[in-house]
Order: structure tokens, then C-alpha cells, then sequence
């Protein structure tokens, strides 16, 4: 799985970002550029969904994609898709189920994931009459939301449900990705076992162990987010679950100020930060917030020129495009319109509604 | 009348119906308000020597310990034991949950803390204010210069006491020779502790050292004694590396499910082994030293030293796991020619270098204050403890005072000379420890008599075969138990989840 994603990511991307960019973006990196290339690339899904992935196990498994001849680097020593790799994208799984929304959800599938292995753990050794196991789940507000649930006597009759709710959403995973999640889960006496464990068991990579089962989670949490009233228990676990828009605080300091009216070189004094930042702050507003407008910025003249030299070129490029504009606009003003012209695609393809 | 109390105290709070050795008499002199100094041997169950005392003194009682690691799985334990009111105070807090935790700190009537947190001037103001009625030191052994872990967070600790009222004082420790439990009453001030000082030997073990060539020789050894006798064993290395690799080999060759265990791992997973392992869900262990503590499994039948430790208190430590539960268990050693470099390694990571003082020297003369910690590791290229020495040295020469260097040609000039004698002092005592251990491996005598002279006078009679000198072969060692309860069958999915939610015989 995980070179499929990894693939998918470079071949959105042609060559135009590295192999730290790609790994910052699956990792999650909350920078003003990494958000960025999520939205240019339309890699949204896949920002943020592996926190614990380091540099080095990215660099690898790119080698290893090389190696298989599924890719090679261009000039600028980026990744480029090649042939076999676009065959193997083509036929994995990842192109046609692909639960993965991580820049909307990442942060609450951790939470997600925590709450569902202690409430597990609780529900079982309950109904087992232990009530002296040692929580799998360390993080203390967790246990404090398993303990106000248990106190609140919600969890009495919850074993049955739990177990069938989970039994139908399992189902609808493949057999692997049902089979590695429920080896990790620990209950009923059960101890789960290791990433290590599960990928020496499966002939599996730790990363590809670690992202089928958050592939999983993914699936769980949103079928469950669309559809509460057919997954009760699982939906005690959404409990105040606010769906934050995503943007560093850095951003929303500066807009604060731009919607009190100061101009940008303002901000840059009043923040002590290098107009470069404050730029990259706006540019980031307009990633996220289709509602958010660039014509102070840039006038509606100069949105036209270079959306249609974005059109023509068909990269995202800011070095071919500021060329291709012969110099007119600057690498801000290019950035800003690019940003806000994401807005137009919709995507999201094979995921399930999450409005309901 | 205190006594069949306590019993029943016992059996309420901790579920026991026995004491172990030692515990019920050091218990009886700490509620009577004594100065107790305990030496029990790893296994006995030390902390039930203050746990159960804080559940019948009136105020709180204060732990000072020096593993992180150890003091959270305590908590850990008590709390899912349904004793509510304890904390551990730690550097792992972030810092709201350090404010909240300081806030109501005398609604806890056992707080964990760890050395260096007693430094910290705003714990320290919130101390004062509890009602503290024990204090315990527990792995005393770390407050002698002359111990074998010197932790230089532990002096000053005879100040701590007396800011917090001078409450009784127990302290505990698993390893500790006679000059060094001479030596804890004296850093504590309280030379007229009572001792309870109890054999540190096991006779339900068997020793045995086997002298092979290759690393490749190690490995096939493993393998032929986990094959020939499927039991519960640990096997200790000294590297995070060395312990994946061999799990992973022995994953490979037997039909046994084996795991490594070190502190690079991530929390759950660390956690899911050591349950693995106390279920009878694995076999075999492969573990850094970081195994171990607060792991309390009755049935380890085989400790196994891939890499020996750098003294004998380890060793013993480390052995001190097996056969909790009584029965017969044994140590192997395993050792090439080539081991005796890794723990030289280890010893120079742990203390500077002659030529560091040189550099320290230089570097405080162009300086008028220390740096936080990590800086100072990074400017003058130390570890983390090689730092803490030198730290400790010139705050005893006092060239620094509160992190103030004062500068004074004549004080620094003996000031050098000082803390190289100590050095040298600290590296001679660390070489010794370290041929002490060696001597072990090589010395053609009993080793049961051998292992525990620096400790105790004599030994008792071995309950199994002594040792590889007194005739134990472990090929024929009859370690077997009745058959392992939780060997997991591998079925799919969904006969799995089932079994978690306990519904197998809903749908069957």
C-alpha cells in the first residue's frame, strides 16, 4: 500500500516536487508550503495520514520504487513516474477503494483510534468482570473520556453492538486489511500484537502493516461520521469531534489582521516576520478557504493572464509560469492565483458522502 | 495486634495472602516511625515495603526514584489495582498536566517523583507544604559515589528530607555491598537506620558461562536450546540492533514466537509485548536492560546473555527475573573473546575523557553562566551522563554556584587537579566493576559462591544443580513446566474478533 500511495503521489506530482516534499506531505508537516502542495497537487487525501513516517524510511521505500523500475528522477534529482510504475498504480486496489481523507481528518482518526482500542479493551474485560487491565491507551484525556462514558453507565450493553458493527464494517474491507486489524486489537484477554510482528506474519513492510490498518480506520470513521444512527457505539467515539479547517495559527494571526484592514507590509511590521512569511500566509487562506478573495491582491486583469497561462502551460511550475508571463507578475501574485484556482475542481472520488 | 491488621490490609488493598520475605518486618519498623534501611533481593516485591505503609500513615508518602520507566509502570499498576490516589512526577509531564497535577498534590497519598524533579525549585515549594509521614529512596544504591549507578540527582538528598520536615526515612535497594550501604546511611545523615538486610542469592537457579568463538556460534546455541526446551525466556544484548536482529532470526528458524523489546520502540507496541509476554502469548524476548523493570512474570524459566552487563549488579539484577514463582530456573552466558570490547563502549559513552576537563576549562573561561543541559552536551560534544559528572564536579569545587561560573586562578587550578583525581577515581572503580564481572565469566570455582561474595557471607544450598563447576549441564536441565496455556492459534478475522468480544458461542 504504501508504494502505491507513494506512486499516486508522484505521479500527481510529475517531477515537480521531491522525495522530502512527498514525505512532508504524508507526514503532515504544517508548513504554509507543504499545505500548499496538498491543494496544488490534489493530494489532500493523503496529507497527514502517517505521522510517524521518517525521512529515511521515505528515501528508502523511493529507492526501492527505483530499484523495481517503477520510477526514476529527473534533472532536479525529483521522482517521475515511469511505465511499470503506472501499470502497478493502475492494477493495485488504491485506485479504485481509497478511503483516505487526511487533510480533512487526521487529526480526528488519531483520536478516533485511541478511543475505539480503549473502548474495546473496556467493554470486553467488563464483561469479563476484570476491571484491573492495563489500558492499552496511555493518553490521559482519552482515559478520562473512557471513564466519564463508564461512569455515565454507557457502556453497559455495548459488547454486542460493538462486536456487530465492527463485524459489517470489516466485512467491507479486503481480507488483509480485516485480518491486520483485528491481530492489533487487544480485548477479551487478548494481547494485540506488534507492527513488527504482524508484517513478519504477513510478509508485509512495518509501513505498509501501518497504513493498511489506517486505511481501515479511515474507512470506519467516515461510514461511521455519514451514518451514526446505523453504528451507535462506534459513533460514541466521534464525541465532540470538531472538523477545525485546517491552517497553521502563524495564518490565522495574519488574516485576523488583513480582515482588520492592514495591508501586508502592516502585518510584516506589526509581526516582526519576513514578508515572504506573510505571503505564504495569504497564499495558504486561499488554498483553504474557497471563499476567501484575492482581488486585493492581484486585479482581475492579471487573474485572467495568468490563469490562462496556467491553462495553456498545464504545470504548476511558479518558474515556467512566471517566465511564460514574461516577467509581468510576480512570484506572490502567481502563487495566489494558482491557489485559489483549485477551487474550481471538486474531487474526491470514490469516498463515501460525509454529510448526512 | 499489628500484625494480623496488616495481613488483612494486605489481602484488602494488594490481594495477597502472604508477605515475602522481609517485607512484613521492614513494614512494622517504618510504621513505627524507624529509619529503615532494606536490602531485599530483586523479586521480593521492595515496593510493597511503602505502598502499603501509605495506605495506613495519616500523611503522604513521598518515593524518590530514579527510573522514569519503572516509577510510571508502578502507577500504572497500583491504579489498575484500584489504588486511585497516586501520581508519578516526572520530566515526561508536558506542562499542563504538571500544573494540574502540582495543584492538587495533597489529594495523593503516594507521590512518585523522580531526582531531579526534587530540584526544581516550584515542585520543591509545593512539597513543603505536604505532610509528608515516610520518605522513601528506592534504588538507594544511586546515592553512593561508590555504588555501581551513581546518579548525581541523588546528593543533596539529606536537604530534601529535612526541608519536608524531617520525616522516618526507608530506604531501598536491591545491590548494595556493605560499603555502599555504609555509605547510604551516611549521605542520609542517618547513620542509626535499622538494617534489614536479606541473602540476595536465588537457590532456585542454575548457572552456567559457555565460551564459544563467533557471534554465529551464539545464535546456533540459541537455537538449539529454545528447539530442544520450549519455555519462557529472556534474552539479554546490550544493543537495540543486535536484540531485532536476532528476534527476527529466531522468528525465522523456530516455531516459537519471539519478539524484541528495547526503548526505541513505540509506547503501544512496548506495551502489547511486555502483555504478550506476561500472558504466555510469546516465548522468547529479546530486550535491552530497559526489560524488565515493573515486569513481574512468576514463570521465566531461562535467562540468557546474548552480551554480559558491565558489573556483576546488573548480572544479578538481571537474573533476579527468573523463576519468581520458585521453581527451578537458569542463567547462561553466553560469551566470545570479542564481548569484552561492547561494555568498554558502554563505559566510555557513561564517563569523559581526560581531555574533556581541557575543553570544559577553556570553555567556562570564555563563559559567565552555564547553558541549559542540552546545549551544554552539544558545545562540548559529551553524553548525557558524562555531562552529568563534570556538572557534579564543579559544583563541588565550586566553580560554579547556581550555574554561575567564579572565576579564581587559584580555585580552578585545584579545581582541575580534583575532579581529574575523581575521574581517574570514577574510571578505576568503573574498570574494576567491569574485571569483577570478567572474572565471573572465567573463574573455574563455584560460581553461586563466587557471584554473591562482594554482597553476603556464604550462600544457601542451591535447590537445583549449582552450576557448570558443580555439575549442572543445562542440555539435561529439567526446566520444563506443564504445557504453555496461551499458545495462540491463528484463525481469520472474524472467528478473532469473535473471540475479543466473546461471542463464540452466540453464533457457533
Amino acid at each position: 500500500m504504501f508504494a502505491a500511495i507513494l506512486l499516486d503521489c508522484i505521479q500527481s506530482i510529475h517531477g515537480e516536487r521531491s522525495i522530502s516534499g512527498i514525505h512532508n506531505l504524508i507526514q503532515g508537516k504544517k508548513s504554509s508550503q507543504t499545505l500548499q502542495d496538498a491543494r496544488l497537487y490534489k493530494l489532500e487525501r493523503y496529507f497527514g495520514i502517517y505521522p510517524s513516517l521518517s525521512k529515511l524510511n521515505a528515501h528508502k521505500a523511493a529507492e526501492s520504487l527505483e530499484r523495481r523500475n517503477f520510477i526514476r528522477f529527473n534533472q532536479e534529482n525529483h521522482p517521475v513516474l515511469a511505465d511499470e510504475g503506472e501499470k502497478y498504480l493502475e492494477d493495485s486496489f488504491m485506485k479504485d477503494v481509497n478511503f483516505f481523507s487526511g487533510m480533512e481528518h487526521h487529526r480526528n482518526i488519531i483520536l478516533f483510534e485511541k478511543r475505539l482500542r480503549l473502548l474495546i479493551q473496556t467493554v470486553t474485560h467488563s464483561e469479563l468482570k476484570d476491571f484491573s487491565f492495563l489500558p492499552i491507551v496511555e493518553d490521559p484525556s482519552v482515559q478520562a473520556w473512557m471513564k466519564r462514558l463508564y461512569r455515565n453507565n454507557v457502556i453497559s450493553d455495548l459488547l454486542t453492538s460493538l462486536y456487530e458493527e465492527l463485524n459489517s464494517l470489516l466485512s467491507a474491507l479486503s481480507h488483509l486489511e480485516a485480518e491486520l486489524f483485528t491481530r492489533r486489537l487487544t480485548g477479551g484477554g487478548l494481547i494485540g500484537e506488534t507492527r513488527e510482528q504482524l508484517a513478519h506474519d504477513y510478509h508485509l513492510s512495518v509501513e505498509d502493516v501501518d497504513l493498511l490498518i489506517k486505511h481501515a480506520l479511515f474507512y470506519m470513521y467516515r461510514t461511521t461520521l455519514s451514518r451514526q444512527e446505523n453504528y451507535p457505539a462506534l459513533a460514541l467515539c466521534l464525541e465532540g469531534m470538531a472538523n477545525e479547517k485546517l491552517i497553521t495559527s502563524s495564518a490565522r494571526q495574519t488574516l485576523q489582521w488583513l480582515n482588520r484592514g492592514l495591508s501586508l507590509e502592516d502585518i510584516v511590521k506589526k509581526r516582526r516576520l519576513k514578508l515572504s512569511t506573510i505571503q505564504d500566509h495569504v497564499v495558504e487562506a486561499a488554498l483553504i478557504d474557497p471563499s476567501f478573495d484575492i482581488g486585493s491582491f492581484i486585479s482581475k486583469e492579471g487573474q485572467k493572464d495568468i490563469l490562462t497561462t496556467l491553462e495553456t502551460l498545464n504545470t504548476n511550475k511558479l518558474k515556467k509560469l512566471f517566465e511564460a508571463l514574461d516577467h509581468n507578475y510576480n512570484y506572490f501574485e502567481i502563487r495566489l492565483v494558482v491557489a485559489s484556482s483549485k477551487h474550481t475542481f471538486k474531487e474526491d472520488r470514490h469516498a463515501p458522502s460525509s454529510t448526512s | 495486634m499489628l500484625r494480623p491488621r496488616l495481613h488483612e490490609q494486605l489481602n484488602n488493598h494488594f490481594g495477597f495472602s502472604e508477605f515475602r520475605e522481609g517485607q512484613k518486618e521492614i513494614i512494622e519498623d517504618v510504621l513505627q516511625g524507624q529509619d529503615v534501611l532494606g536490602i531485599l533481593p530483586t523479586g521480593v516485591g521492595k515496593s510493597l515495603c511503602y505502598q502499603l505503609p501509605s495506605l495506613l500513615t495519616h500523611g503522604t508518602t513521598l518515593v524518590v526514584s530514579p527510573l522514569i520507566s519503572l516509577m510510571v509502570d508502578q502507577v500504572k499498576q497500583l491504579k489498575a489495582k484500584g489504588y486511585k490516589s497516586v501520581i508519578a512526577l516526572n520530566s515526561f509531564m508536558d506542562y499542563r498536566e504538571r500544573t494540574a497535577a502540582l495543584n492538587q498534590l495533597n489529594n495523593y497519598r503516594l507521590i512518585y517523583v523522580s531526582p531531579e524533579m526534587l530540584q526544581n525549585p516550584k515542585i520543591e515549594k509545593v512539597l513543603h507544604t505536604l505532610d509528608v509521614s515516610l520518605f522513601v529512596i528506592d534504588e538507594a544504591h544511586c546515592i553512593s559515589q561508590w555504588g555501581h549507578e551513581f546518579r548525581t540527582d541523588y546528593l543533596k538528598m539529606d536537604q530534601v528530607i529535612e526541608k519536608v520536615g524531617n520525616p522516618p526515612v526507608l530506604a531501598l535497594s536491591a545491590t548494595a555491598a556493605p560499603d555502599v550501604q555504609k555509605d547510604i546511611k551516611k549521605q542520609l545523615g542517618r547513620t542509626n537506620m535499622i538494617d534489614h538486610i536479606y541473602p540476595m542469592d536465588k537457590p532456585n537457579i542454575s548457572f552456567a558461562v559457555e565460551f564459544h568463538e563467533h557471534q554465529d556460534d551464539k545464535k546456533a546455541r540459541i537455537r538449539h536450546m529454545l528447539a530442544a526446551q520450549r519455555l519462557p525466556t529472556m534474552i539479554y544484548f546490550s544493543s537495540r540492533q543486535s536484540a531485532e536482529l536476532v528476534a527476527e532470526e529466531l522468528n525465522i528458524a523456530l516455531d516459537q514466537r519471539v519478539a524484541f523489546y528495547h526503548g526505541g520502540m513505540e509506547q503501544m507496541d512496548r506495551l502489547l509485548v511486555q502483555q504478550q509476554f506476561m500472558k504466555d502469548q510469546l516465548d522468547v524476548i529479546c530486550c535491552t536492560s530497559a526489560f524488565g523493570m515493573g515486569v513481574d512474570k512468576p514463570n521465566i524459566r531461562r535467562v540468557i546473555h546474548y552480551h554480559f552487563p558491565t558489573q556483576v549488579e546488573s548480572y544479578i539484577q538481571e537474573i533476579g527475573r527468573a523463576g519468581r514463582d520458585g521453581k527451578p530456573c537458569a542463567s547462561i552466558v553466553l560469551y566470545t573473546p570479542h564481548d569484552q570490547l561492547l561494555p568498554k563502549m558502554l563505559m566510555e559513552r557513561e564517563l569523559p575523557e581526560e581531555a574533556a576537563i581541557e575543553r570544559l576549562f577553556a570553555w567556562l573561561t570564555n563563559h559567565s553562566a552555564l547553558l541549559p543541559d542540552e546545549e551544554m552536551h552539544e558545545q562540548l560534544q559529551l553524553s548525557e551522563s558524562q555531562w552529568n559528572f563534570l556538572k557534579y564536579q564543579l559544583e563541588e569545587t565550586q566553580v560554579i554556584f547556581q550555574n554561575t561560573i567564579m572565576f579564581d586562578v587559584e580555585l580552578w587550578s585545584k579545581a582541575k587537579m580534583q575532579i581529574r583525581t575523581n575521574l581517574r577515581k570514577r574510571w578505576n572503580y568503573k574498570n574494576e566493576k567491569f574485571h569483577q564481572m570478567r572474572d565471573w565469566l572465567y573463574f573455574t570455582g563455584c560460581r553461586r559462591l563466587k557471584l554473591y561474595e562482594p554482597f553476603q557471607e556464604g550462600v544457601r544450598d542451591a535447590e537445583v544443580d549449582c552450576c557448570d563447576h558443580c555439575g549442572f549441564i543445562i542440555d539435561d536441565a529439567q526446566l520444563m513446566e506443564e504445557e504453555a496455556a496461551g499458545v495462540i492459534t491463528h484463525n481469520s478475522w472474524d472467528v478473532r474478533l469473535k473471540r475479543i468480544f466473546l461471542q463464540e458461542s452466540i453464533n457457533e
